[in-house]
């Protein structure tokens, strides 16, 4: 009996020291402090929406400011993508902060909203860029298409129009940044940077309408260059990027293309968007500027910070953006940002590359049967991804906000 | 399946039946048999430690085992990280050998293990508790091989001062046969030497020595698809690795372990007390430098087991209590690299985006009372029969818990088994079975889903862990003596265990193992 007791106190004092373990993680208080741009007059900073979204498990909390412009939540200790958006007739304003590391030490974030006038004009309607598979299970991104709408009542001139994607076009973070780790003012264009032809009233777009800008115009379903298991048939295409210097693209007949006014690769022979996601830029250089001056002064371009490569890249002023959709990878882990929070607060992706899906800005109103797509530069809230792709098509219902 | 169990179990007790009344007088040998080896833990107290110092009290001056065997093992309920189907063809040899005062013990082994109905893990190692395993949800066949080498050395300093020194190494190389294929490079070492102290009546031992564990996963792709990868974070939850048409990660964990022992010893008593603690921090990194952490799984883990043993006439009567607790805390980290740019040069910093103590804690305690009768006949082992109650309490909690969940499960498993020596003329018979029940007297789960988690991976662990089950178990062993000096005895083992899920949240599934070798001893 002597030696059970003996054993059964060294069971307790073993059970006593391992036990004495600490306590589990725990949910904190946070306060997000919203505050309207400098100048702005509006002093209402009440059921402004703030959405919070855990980095690691996605997990996502939606709460509304009070009176005071301040939301508590409680969360767990991690990493955190914040923003808070709010719309007026006049503007729409968004907020966004990466990468916000809430612990013990750090309760608190103040998010400075950015106003964004509504004022119409052109938009990105729809992008194809994850590709398809073939029936024999490779893949193709030759169908790739962006879709532009005018999404004002005014008849819009594509001449002059430029398009094209931002460097990094992969999963890693951007080096064009600044001190503090947001987005430069200067975008950097990588690959071949389009525009439209024309004289100025040459290609107008009328109101409600669309164009298709398609990487290679063809039927991408039927034709024998193209993809049996491609969704889409882009033979209709109003418009296409056609490298002619490469000597390898195919020039579809009867789609007019555009002018491919630089590029920072000959060896590619396809105007190709990543098909994991970029970010994508519509711009039009300043009245006055034509794009052979533009390119022949050496001053627009830079080589990437930090890197050794002679690469030049054409740097576009955020100021000239029309239009620009954070296009990322669907891993949250490789979601960098490249675009400022006042051209895209957000972010839209799809959930693999090569599932033959597409993100599609959501149909805001429907007015006479024409459409008027949501528009207050946050992708996150203007944009659905993972969507069967839809070219020359536009919704006939209002999509779900 | 219930027929066969049953067919088995009548087939055992009739030859038991058979060959006890024709074992008469005849007795067993023991000394240079394959129960030497079986019976060591109880003619070697100090075999029951990982004190190395106690292979000086091995009474025999040589033995050693050859032995090549397979092992089959189907279970329809079982851990979502473990294998449904292993196939296993193993051969080792083992031996003890004294030199002067010098013990010298030696052991090496090859393990060939197919696996089937394998997802959620590439790991290869099948460690239910640990959250941080690297996984897919593509099965295929995966093989592991690998080589086990231990051996150690004691010496008696004086009449009462033994020392000794064990050195454990395996090593397993594993890979699936599909993409996304993992290809692991499991290495574990350990170094335990050890001390005991022999009086008369009280003798004390004790022994540390560290523990080095590391399992590197390259993933590749060879056709030209990309994959999704899970690094699981316990409860099924998960950080997702997208589209990768290569991936590395290294699981590497140290730690140590200090065990002290305590026998006391009466004419035909004994008491032997060993107490048991073990530190193990593991840590899952990836990235090309390996530098990046996903997840630590820090381990302690205690244990007291007391042998007691009384003998009288030609009855052994042994009572045994056993007590185990680990407590596991789970720290989850998330980090990137950055690259700074500095003027002209760059360089890659590491910075930790969150770093949260106290994210998944899982707590087991065991706790086992055996009894064993062991009755003898001129010295030799007769029959043997034990029974024992088990009580088992596991829980599992995802910090915070309003947002991720917890489980907790009481089970108690009582066991009963029966183990008979028979011998006709050179041959002798060792049948043995057993039946045991498992009960689950409590449990308990809340489990939250988000948009990245598995709910199908906690359900069924949950599952796994509180099913009500009957389990049975039958085998026999034949040994066979020889003439031959070199050559003393060759034997065949065949065993069986099958276990039933009768519950309604099993569906009433079954687990069948199959284990059958054969040996020499010389």
């Amino acid at each position: 009996m002597r030696k059970l007791i003996v054993f059964f106190v060294i069971i307790l004092t073993g059970v006593f020291l391992i036990s004495c373990r600490k306590e589990g993680a725990k949910l904190y208080e946070v306060s997000i402090t919203v505050t309207y741009p400098a100048g702005y007059s509006y002093t209402d900073l009440s059921n402004i929406k703030v959405t919070v979204m855990n980095n690691l498990s996605s997990r996502q909390d939606t709460d509304r400011t009070n009176a005071s412009g301040i939301s508590y939540l409680l969360l767990e200790e991690g990493t955190y993508t914040v923003s808070a958006s709010f719309q007026t007739t006049e503007f729409a304003f968004n907020g966004n902060s990466e990468t916000v590391s809430f612990n013990p030490a750090n309760l608190n974030l103040k998010i400075n909203l950015v106003a964004v006038a509504l004022k119409g004009g052109l938009v990105f309607k729809e992008v194809y860029y994850s590709g398809s598979k073939t029936p024999a299970g490779t893949n193709y991104y030759s169908d790739q298409f962006h879709e532009i709408y005018n999404n004002s009542d005014q008849v819009i001139y594509l001449d002059g129009l430029c398009i094209g994607t931002l460097e990094p076009m992969g999963t890693t973070a951007s080096a064009w940044v600044k001190s503090d780790g947001t987005p430069r003012d200067s975008l950097p264009i990588t690959y071949h940077t389009w525009m439209w032809p024309g004289t100025g009233t040459t290609n107008p777009l009328a109101p409600r309408t669309s164009v298709v800008l398609a990487q290679d115009g063809i039927d991408h379903k039927t034709d024998p260059a193209g993809n049996p298991g491609s969704p889409v048939n882009l033979g209709g295409a109003h418009w296409e990027t056609y490298v002619q210097t490469s000597g390898k693209d195919t020039d579809s007949p009867g789609v007019p293309n555009l002018i491919c006014i630089y590029t920072t690769s000959t060896a590619m022979f396809d105007w190709l968007s990543a098909v994991g996601g970029g970010a994508i830029v519509l711009f039009r250089l300043p009245t006055g500027l034509d794009y052979q001056t533009f390119v022949n002064n050496p001053a627009n371009f830079e080589k990437k910070p930090g890197s050794a490569a002679a690469t030049q890249y054409l740097m576009v002023d955020k100021s000239w953006v029309i239009d620009a959709i954070e296009e990322v990878n669907a891993d949250p882990t490789k979601q960098f940002k490249r675009l400022h929070t006042s051209i895209d607060a957000g972010k839209v992706s799809c959930s693999s590359s090569y599932n033959s899906k597409s993100i599609r800005r959501k149909a805001d109103k429907i007015i006479d049967g024409k459409v008027i797509y949501k528009d207050t530069n946050n992708s996150t809230v203007d944009f659905l991804g993972d969507l069967i792709p839809t070219p020359f098509i536009h919704p006939t219902t209002v999509d779900v906000k | 399946m219930h027929i066969l169990i049953t067919r088995i179990l009548c087939l055992a007790i009739l030859l038991s039946g058979i060959f006890h009344s024709a074992s008469g007088a005849d007795t067993l040998q023991v000394a240079n048999s394959k129960l030497y080896f079986d019976n060591l833990p109880l003619t070697n107290i100090w075999a029951n430690s990982t004190n190395p110092a106690g292979l000086t009290f091995c009474n025999s001056r040589q033995i050693s085992l050859v032995e090549a065997g397979y092992s089959f093992s189907k279970k329809e309920l079982k851990s979502p990280v473990e294998p449904g189907l292993i196939n296993s063809f193993y051969a080792k040899t083992r031996g003890y050998k004294k030199i002067g005062k010098l013990t010298f013990f030696g052991s090496f082994g090859y393990d060939n293990e197919q696996y089937r109905d394998l997802l959620y893990n590439n790991t290869l190692v099948f460690d239910t508790d640990n959250p941080y395993i690297l996984g897919d949800t593509i099965g295929g066949k995966q093989n592991k091989e690998g080589f086990l080498l231990e051996g150690a050395a004691a010496y008696p300093i004086n009449e009462r001062i033994s020392i000794g020194i064990d050195v454990d190494y395996q090593n397993y190389v594993g890979s699936k046969q599909k993409d996304p294929r993992n290809r692991n490079d499991i290495s574990s070492f350990t170094i335990t030497p050890g001390l005991i102290y022999n009086g008369s009546k009280i003798s004390a031992g004790i022994s540390a020595g560290p523990l080095i564990f590391n399992n590197d996963i390259s993933i590749s792709v060879m056709d030209d698809g990309k994959y999704n990868l899970f690094q699981f974070l316990g409860f099924g939850y998960f950080k997702s690795i997208r589209n990768i048409t290569s991936y590395e990660n290294t699981y590497f964990g140290k730690g140590y372990q200090t065990e002290v022992q305590l026998r006391y010893r009466k004419e035909s008593y004994s008491n032997f007390l060993v107490v048991n603690y073990k530190n193990y921090i593991e840590e899952v990194r990836y990235g090309n430098t390996k530098r990046l952490i996903d997840g630590i799984s820090g381990r302690d883990g205690f244990s007291a087991c007391n042998y007691q043993s009384f003998r009288k006439n030609d009855n052994l009567h042994q009572l045994n209590i056993f007590f185990h607790m680990m407590n596991l805390d789970g720290t989850e980290v998330m980090q990137h690299s950055k690259t700074i740019i500095a003027g002209l040069y760059t360089y890659d910093t590491l910075i930790t985006d969150s770093w949260v103590e106290g994210k998944h804690i899982v707590s087991n305690y065991d706790g086992t009372i055996e009894y064993i009768f062991t009755r003898y006949n001129k010295s030799r082992e007769k029959y043997r029969v034990n029974l024992s109650v088990t009580a088992g309490y596991q829980s599992a909690y995802h910090y915070p818990v309003q947002n991720y969940g917890f489980q907790e499960i009481l089970n108690l498993l009582v066991y009963s088994g029966y183990k008979t020596y028979l011998k006709c003329k050179s041959l002798a018979i060792v049948p043995e079975f057993g039946i045991g029940y498992r009960k689950n007297l409590s449990k308990s789960m809340n489990y939250v889903v988000t948009p990245l988690s598995i709910p199908e991976l906690q359900e069924q662990d949950y599952i796994t862990r509180h099913s009500d089950l009957i389990k049975a178990n039958a085998g026999v062993t034949l040994l066979k003596r020889t003439n031959n000096k070199s050559l003393s005895e060759y034997f065949l083992n065949l065993n069986t265990t099958y276990t039933y899920f009768p519950g309604s949240d099993s569906g009433g599934k079954n687990n069948i193992f199959l284990i059958g070798s054969v040996g020499l001893i010389f």
